[in-house]
């Protein structure tokens, strides 16, 4: 039915060469070289060092990334990650909480960005509530009531430094890597070509499966059209959020009331706590 | 295959939604009225009435006629219904109420019905757990087992060491909900489905072709299994747990020691055996467990031995068991990856048959812990038990039952769980093993013996101390007649279980039926596809 061919294994790149001739992979070092010189480690030196690294990095991988569509929306769409990139890079580099929230929410509005680039609104929008409405402003309470004159020197250290940067790498670099070569439609060496699993007739999985390669082949037009562009997309939504998971909004409609009464608990127990040191102080 | 919810799903959630009317039921009296023994009694019918509504569910009655004959689960909206969900919510109405008595007078006396009310609230967020067939329910069945507990830590005594624990367990416990949400993002991504069902059958095809982004499938097992080795505090996760269990009271550390690892056990098996069911993930899989029941059963054992505080010695004891759990895992992924066959396929069998004794026996333990403290103190020094077949020659008899069955003394309940591990795990045919993955295996069972004999030296240590060494000053048990019951209550179902195993091991072995078609079917594909 198929006709596959694979690479013969003797014609094969070596790992080393596949690596050493990818700017994916040149880009990925630079990012934990840079990553790791801008953590905020004891010492402040080299830190535009890193800073430097982390923009050639995304340079290269700019420069590398195969354009999807057209220069207008491809550029909002690299002005958009751009920013999220360098916002979440900035939220774990700074060394002033304040600032780490204030650039987290920056990463949050590219986010939201990027959502509604795809035609994502709901999505967009929740983002923007909830998450920059409500868990970042509950953030900078917390931050805020809980150490006014800002936190000790050996809070703001960054103590698994060299450890967080070479598995965010490591993770980044493998992601890079399986969703480049899907969305490149390059065959990794020795695979079948993708796009075949279109072919393959199956009584149960043949839709899904033609969904997910052609998101990974970049998503059709038609396809958003039906799907994320339709006017009707919000209700979907919904009607899935009460039908399909109906369950599930219920048990995280209980979940919301333990958390509800832990924080009341919380607060009965906590004041009663401060009562009987007020005592204690007081006897004393 | 409809995943859309009607009647008949909110019919098969009855219990669960009795226990979460009970859990709001405690909440909203507990504003008008601290009659603590009045709300115990009233959580510990409906248990019952749980208990009742469950017969109703039984594989014998209406809704399974037919289907539990071939062995095939009936699905509706998000819930998979088959026996081994079926044989897990009994095990959690049991411990349920054995917890609810050992807490009768837990936690300080205005917010005691927040305290049970939380309670039933893991029991329902268990539950759930069992019987889900869709990532997103059982992420949230998960945390309905987490948030609660968080609650119970830190309104069930005040002191700095406890807030101190509770604050520990609540930034590692979001930090596993971190790694268990990235992990089943990936495994999403994976196979682009959020029914545990459907996923085999997408791997499948993956395998055959394209899809490209299964490569992402590896990650998310690595994430999962992290995530859910914090729950069940395997080794290279567990490092929490004995600061928690030594900063909580000991109430508390029974239910650390048990909920989350039932979850994290059933989460287990079911995300691996249907999102990861494809050979080479599943030999990734039963290659990590069986690393981990290495490293859990040793190093749990090991550092329980230096322990001088009962329930940081516990602590150390539930790690080790942990290991043993994992056991049974590496056993069932081994044989589902198809590169081996087992003459019987065990491993899930055992290792639920494990937990139910390993449920039972710690729960006494800690109950007695309950008994024997008190409101206002708590037992900590090992010497505090001494002279207690003296004082109290009934309860010291419980525990010393219950310590002995996890050691694995025959012929308690704890034996046969350790000999069926042993056994499923030395039962490979042959023919089809290398004889590497055999040694691999042989190893594992050695090791675990060689555990079993180390765990003796600290549990007979207690029973030693409880038994010979005279009393220095009396304990004076002011736990209240409610841990009493549950300790010995636990001690007779551990002795019941020890004395007719063939019962129990028939419904652990019904239990894990559901996923016998689908290894022989994995094992055919295999074997087609290396022709």
């Amino acid at each position: 039915m198929i006709a596959i061919a694979t690479i013969p294994p003797h014609e094969l790149p070596k790992w080393y060469e596949i690596v050493l001739t990818s700017p994916f992979a040149w880009a990925i070092g630079l990012v934990m070289v840079g990553l790791w010189l801008i953590l905020p480690r004891g010492n402040a030196r080299g830190r535009w060092f890193g800073a430097l690294c982390g923009i050639v990095a995304i340079g290269l991988l700019a420069w590398h990334v195969p354009r999807l569509c057209g220069w207008l929306d491809e550029s909002v769409f690299d002005g958009l990650a751009i920013t999220v990139v360098v916002a979440c890079g900035a939220t774990i580099s700074v060394r002033n909480p304040l600032y780490s929230a204030i650039w987290f929410g920056l990463a949050l509005v590219g986010t939201a960005g990027l959502f509604l680039l795809i035609g994502a609104q709901f999505l967009s929008v929740a983002t923007i509530t909830v998450y920059a409405g409500a868990i970042l402003v509950t953030v900078l309470f917390v931050i805020m009531l809980a150490q006014p004159e800002g936190h000790a020197y050996y809070d703001r250290l960054s103590w698994e430094a060299l450890l967080s940067a070479v598995t965010g790498t490591i993770l980044v670099g493998m992601m890079t890597s399986v969703i480049g070569h899907a969305t490149s439609g390059a065959p990794l060496p020795g695979e079948r070509t993708p796009g075949m699993a279109l072919e393959i007739i199956h009584p149960r999985g043949s839709d899904r499966l033609a969904s997910v390669s052609v998101a990974a082949a970049g998503i059709a037009e038609e396809d958003r059209e039906a799907g994320i562009l339709a006017e009707e997309h919000v209700a979907g939504f919904g009607r899935e959020l009460l039908g399909r998971y109906l369950i599930a909004m219920q048990v995280a409609g209980a979940l919301m009331l333990a958390a509800l009464v832990g924080a009341m608990a919380i607060v009965v127990h906590g004041r009663r706590t401060d009562g009987r040191q007020a005592i204690r102080i007081g006897n004393m | 295959m409809n995943p859309q919810v009607d009647w008949n799903t909110v019919w098969l959630l009855l219990p669960e939604l009795l226990l979460v009317l009970l859990a709001v039921w405690a909440y909203v009296a507990g504003a008008f009225s601290h009659y603590r023994n009045g709300s115990n009694a009233i959580l510990l019918a409906g248990l019952i009435l749980g208990g009742y509504l469950l017969t109703q569910q039984n594989p014998s009655h209406g809704l399974w006629d037919g289907t539990a004959v071939q062995g095939n689960p009936i699905f509706s909206g998000p819930l998979i219904v088959d026996p081994f969900g079926h044989t897990i919510r009994w095990l959690v109405l049991v411990v349920g109420g054995l917890m609810l008595l050992s807490m009768w007078r837990a936690g300080p006396e205005d917010l005691s019905t927040e305290y049970t009310g939380s309670l039933f609230l893991i029991l329902a967020g268990l539950m759930i757990v069992t019987r889900t067939d869709e990532l997103v329910l059982l992420f949230l069945g998960l945390e309905l087992v987490s948030i609660p507990t968080y609650i119970m830590l830190f309104i069930g005594r005040q002191r700095t060491a406890a807030h101190e624990a509770t604050t520990k367990y609540f930034y590692l416990g979001i930090l596993s909900s971190g790694l268990l949400l990235y992990g089943f993002a990936l495994l999403y991504g994976a196979t682009g489905t959020m029914q545990l069902r459907e996923m085999p059958d997408v791997l499948a095809i993956s395998g055959a072709g394209g899809g490209t982004l299964i490569r992402l499938a590896p990650a998310a097992l690595v994430l999962v299994i992290a995530g859910l080795g914090f729950k069940m505090a395997a080794v290279p996760f567990h490092f929490y747990a004995p600061d928690v269990y030594e900063g909580t009271t000991a109430a508390n550390a029974g239910l650390l020691s048990v909920a989350p690892k039932i979850a994290g056990l059933i989460a287990l098996v079911r995300i691996m055996l249907a999102g990861f069911m494809k050979p080479d993930l599943l030999e990734l899989g039963w290659q990590m467990a069986l690393a981990l029941a290495l490293m859990t059963m040793t190093l749990g054992n090991v550092m329980a031995l230096l322990q001088n505080n009962v329930r940081r010695m516990m602590a150390y004891s539930a790690i080790s068991h942990a290991g043993y759990l994992f056991i049974g895992v590496a056993v069932a992924l081994a044989v589902a990856s198809g590169e081996v066959s087992s003459a019987n396929v065990g491993g899930i069998s055992a290792a639920l048959f494990y937990l139910v004794a390993y449920a039972l026996a710690t729960l006494g333990i800690f109950a007695t812990f309950v008994y024997l403290a008190g409101a206002d103190r708590e037992l900590d020094h090992i010497d505090e038990l001494a002279g207690l077949s003296k004082s109290r020659p009934m309860i010291a008899l419980s525990m010393t039952i219950c310590l002995l069955s996890l050691t694995g003394v025959p012929p308690l309940a704890g034996f046969w769980g350790k000999l069926e591990l042993f056994f499923c795990a030395l039962c490979f045919d042959p023919k089809t093993v290398d004889i590497a993955t055999r040694n691999w295996f042989g190893v594992l069972v050695i090791v675990g013996a060689m555990n079993a004999a180390i765990s003796a030296g600290y549990y007979l240590r207690l029973v030693g101390v409880m038994y010979f060494r005279p009393a220095g000053k009396s304990v004076q048990p002011t736990g209240g007649s409610g841990p009493m019951i549950a300790a010995i209550a636990s001690a007779v179902l551990v002795i019941a279980i020890g004395m007719m195993p063939a019962w129990f091991f028939e419904r652990t072995n019904r239990a894990a039926e559901p996923w016998q078609p689908i290894v022989a079917t994995t094992i055919s594909n295999h074997a087609s596809e290396a022709r």
